[in-house]
């Protein structure tokens, strides 16, 4: 059996909107906390979309190693389809290069890649939806 | 964008289909082992295109 999961145009625009704010937030949060030389080695901007069974959509986003077991609560949840963006090619890493990185063009055309943004949105509410009693209908 | 995930949750398997171009398509479907293993032989086998995967789960 098939279960069709929608997405509305209005809630990828939405979408796109948060990790943009997403974005600026962490440029504040790196700016306030560390000096520009400060190293975050092998820094990784993470995002992805989550739904609850109540419906409720969220965007996240965050920042760091996504190898450092000490940063476990960093990672996306399993099975969580997401984006890892590196902030540099090296493990070399510094405050500045995440800011850099957060406000470069490149980025800024992920974070607004509307195809990705909604794939991201399709698949939370997959996941949703497979842990909800609606699972059962799948299965019947 | 195009995009089959292979979900299992216990002894249960789902394929979830993304079709961001056709979004009212996005789809979780319960499949049966053979068919689980099945598909994923063939998204394994490198010398199959894509549209074939695609006109596969499409509908």
């Amino acid at each position: 059996m098939k279960l069709i999961v929608k997405n509305q145009a209005s809630e990828v625009t939405r979408l796109v909107e948060l990790f943009a704010q997403g974005a600026a937030d962490l440029v504040e949060h790196v700016t306030s906390s560390f000096g520009p030389d400060d190293e975050l080695p092998r820094a990784h901007i993470s995002m992805w979309v989550t739904e609850t069974v109540e419906g409720h959509v969220y965007a996240n986003m965050r920042l760091g190693d996504p190898d450092d077991p000490a940063e476990c609560g960093f990672m996306p949840p399993k099975d969580q389809m997401s984006v890892a963006y590196a902030v540099a090619d090296t493990d070399d890493s510094t405050a500045r290069d995440v800011v850099r990185t957060l406000r470069s063009r490149d980025f800024r055309t992920v974070i607004a890649d509307r195809d990705l943004v909604g794939t991201l949105l399709g698949h939370a509410r997959c996941a949703a939806l497979l842990t909800s009693d609606q699972a059962k209908e799948i299965a019947a | 964008m195009y995009l089959v995930d292979m979900h299992t949750i216990g002894d249960e398997r789902y394929f979830i289909v993304i079709d961001t171009f056709h979004p009212e398509r996005n789809r979780v479907e319960k499949v049966s082992d053979e068919r689980f293993s099945e598909f994923l032989m063939k998204v394994l086998d490198t010398d199959v295109p894509v549209s074939e995967i695609e006109q596969e789960v499409a509908s």
